[in-house]
C-alpha cells in the first residue's frame, strides 16, 4: 500500500485506536460514566406521564407578570438538562439560605444583562410543577399543580 | 483469513487518500468549534449555586477544584487563539496539542456541575484525533511558509485514519447509545409510550423548533414506530464503517434523526451535527471542483 505510516506510528495509532475501544466497552458495560467515555444514557429511561419541573421566575415590578428566567441553552454553560440537575440538586441539598442567595443571584443577573425595555423586577420565585401529559387534549402536556418553594422579595 | 483481516485492518485505517481531504475537515471543525465556544464564557462557572459541583473523574483523584473566574476567562482565550490558529493551520503542531489540552480541561471541568453532558465529549475526542494527524500539510499557513511537512503532500495513509477514526467516534457513541436504551428499558422504550410522552412534554423540558413533536406525541403508535426506528439507525451504524452501502442509508438518516430530535423534542446536538462533517468526503468534492474549475477556465480560451 502506498503512503502507508511507518510501522512503529502504525502500532501507536492502533493503540490509541484500542485504548478508545476499551474505555467506550468499560462503561457501556459498567454502565458508569467514565468521562470522557459514557455510556450515553441520554433517554435511556423510559420517560412516565408525569414530569416533575422546578422553575426560576421573575415577577415585573410594573405589571406582576412572572417572567421565566431560565438561562439559554444558546448562550449559557449551565443551561438545559444541567440547568435543571442543578436547580434539583440545590433544593434537596441546599439550605433555606442558600436557594434564597442563589434566586438574588439570579435576580442580579437579569438586572445586569437587562436591556432597556425588558421590566424591571420586584421578585424572584422558584416554583415546583407537575406536569401531565393529556393526548386528548391540546396542548397534551398541562401543568398540574403549582407549589412555590420559596420567594425573594427585591424591593426591600 | 487471518492475513486478510489485517489486510482489510490496515486499508481501512491507512487507505492513501489526497490530504485535501482532511485540511478541509481541519478548517471546518476547528472553524465550526471556535464559533460554537465564542458563544459561551467559561467564567460563568463560578455563578454556579452550592452543591452542583459534583467532581468527576479525573477531576476527583487529582483533586482539582474550580479555578476564579479571572483563570476561566485567560483559560478560554487562550484556548479559542489556538482553535484559530488551528483551523487556518498556523504552527500547526502546538496549536492543535494547545487545543486539546485546553479543552480536555475546559470541557472535563464544565462536566463537574450538575450531570455530564453527552454532546461533549465527542470535541474532546476529535481534539485528540486533530493533535494527532497532519491535517495542515496543505491548505494552511505552514504550508505556505514551507513549515508543514518534511513530505511532499502526495496521497498517504496520515490525510485517511483521522477520518476513519471520528467515524468510529461518532458510531461508538450512537451504538452505545441504542444499547444503553436496551440495558436500562429493555423492549419497553420502544412499546411503551415512552416516546410518546417525551415528545409530548417537549415543550415543558426543552425547546423544540416546532409543536409538531407534541401532534405526533398524542398518537401512540406512531411515536413507538419512531421510537424503533431510532433504536434500529443507532444500532445498526456499526454497519456503515463496513459498507459503503450501509454508510449511504445509515449516515444521512442519523443526521435527519437529529434534526428531528432538535425539531420535535428540543436537544441541538450541535456537537454531532459538527463532527458529522467528517462523513462527507471532501477530497472527492475538492477534485470535483477543480475539474470543473479548470473545464470553465478552458471552454473559455
Amino acid at each position: 500500500m502506498n503512503g502507508l505510516p511507518s510501522p512503529r506510528r502504525r502500532l501507536a495509532l492502533n493503540l490509541c485506536v484500542a485504548g478508545f475501544v476499551l474505555g467506550s466497552a468499560v462503561s457501556l458495560i459498567t454502565q458508569r460514566e467514565l468521562w470522557p467515555f459514557s455510556p450515553y444514557a441520554m433517554f435511556a429511561a423510559v420517560q412516565g406521564p408525569e414530569q416533575l419541573m422546578l422553575d426560576v421566575v421573575g415577577v415585573s415590578a410594573a405589571s406582576s407578570e412572572e417572567i421565566l428566567l431560565a438561562p439559554s441553552p444558546r448562550t449559557k454553560i449551565i443551561a438545559g438538562t444541567r440547568y435543571r440537575e442543578m436547580l434539583n440538586r440545590l433544593v434537596e441539598v441546599g439550605s433555606v439560605g442558600e436557594i434564597r442567595t442563589y434566586l438574588a443571584d439570579v435576580a442580579q443577573r437579569y438586572e445586569d444583562d437587562r436591556p432597556a425595555d425588558a421590566p424591571r423586577l420586584r421578585a424572584v420565585r422558584l416554583y415546583k410543577s407537575r406536569w401531565r401529559t393529556m393526548p386528548d387534549e391540546w396542548p397534551p402536556a398541562r401543568r398540574v399543580e403549582q407549589v412555590l418553594v420559596t420567594e425573594i422579595d427585591l424591593s426591600r | 483469513m487471518r492475513r486478510s483481516v489485517r489486510n482489510r485492518w490496515e486499508a481501512f485505517w491507512f487507505e492513501a487518500s489526497a490530504p485535501i481531504g482532511l485540511a478541509t475537515c481541519r478548517v471546518l471543525f476547528f472553524g465550526a468549534f471556535l464559533l460554537y465556544y465564542l458563544r459561551i464564557s467559561y467564567a460563568e462557572l463560578e455563578t454556579m449555586p452550592p452543591h452542583a459541583w459534583q467532581a468527576i473523574w479525573p477531576f476527583a483523584p487529582l483533586g482539582l477544584g474550580l479555578p476564579s473566574a479571572s483563570t476561566l476567562n485567560m483559560l478560554q482565550w487562550v484556548w479559542l487563539v489556538s482553535l484559530f490558529a488551528a483551523c487556518i493551520g498556523l504552527a500547526w503542531r502546538i496549536a492543535s496539542l494547545v487545543a486539546f489540552a485546553l479543552g480536555l480541561y475546559l470541557i472535563g471541568l464544565s462536566e463537574n456541575v450538575a450531570r455530564i453532558n453527552h454532546s461533549d465529549a465527542i470535541v474532546v475526542f476529535g481534539l485528540a484525533v486533530m493533535a494527532l494527524s497532519r491535517a495542515a500539510d496543505t491548505f494552511s499557513v505552514d504550508a505556505l511558509r514551507g513549515r508543514a511537512s518534511k513530505h511532499p503532500p502526495g496521497p498517504s495513509g496520515e490525510y485517511t485514519w483521522p477520518i476513519r477514526a471520528m467515524w468510529v467516534v461518532m458510531t461508538t457513541i450512537y451504538f452505545a447509545a441504542g444499547i444503553t436504551k436496551l440495558m436500562t428499558s429493555g423492549a419497553a422504550w420502544v412499546t411503551s409510550a415512552n416516546l410518546s410522552n417525551l415528545l409530548m412534554l417537549g415543550p415543558v423540558t426543552r425547546a423544540p423548533l416546532t409543536w409538531l413533536g407534541q401532534e405526533i406525541g398524542r398518537h401512540a403508535a406512531l411515536s413507538s414506530g419512531l421510537a424503533a426506528l431510532a433504536l434500529t439507525i443507532e444500532l445498526s451504524l456499526p454497519l456503515a464503517l463496513v459498507s459503503t452501502a450501509a454508510r449511504l442509508i445509515l449516515v444521512p438518516a442519523l443526521f435527519i434523526m437529529q434534526a428531528c430530535i432538535r425539531a420535535l423534542m428540543g436537544p441541538g446536538f450541535t456537537e454531532f451535527f459538527i463532527c458529522g462533517l467528517f462523513w462527507v468526503p471532501w477530497g472527492v468534492v475538492a477534485e470535483r471542483s477543480i475539474t470543473a474549475g479548470s473545464r470553465r477556465r478552458e471552454s473559455r480560451r
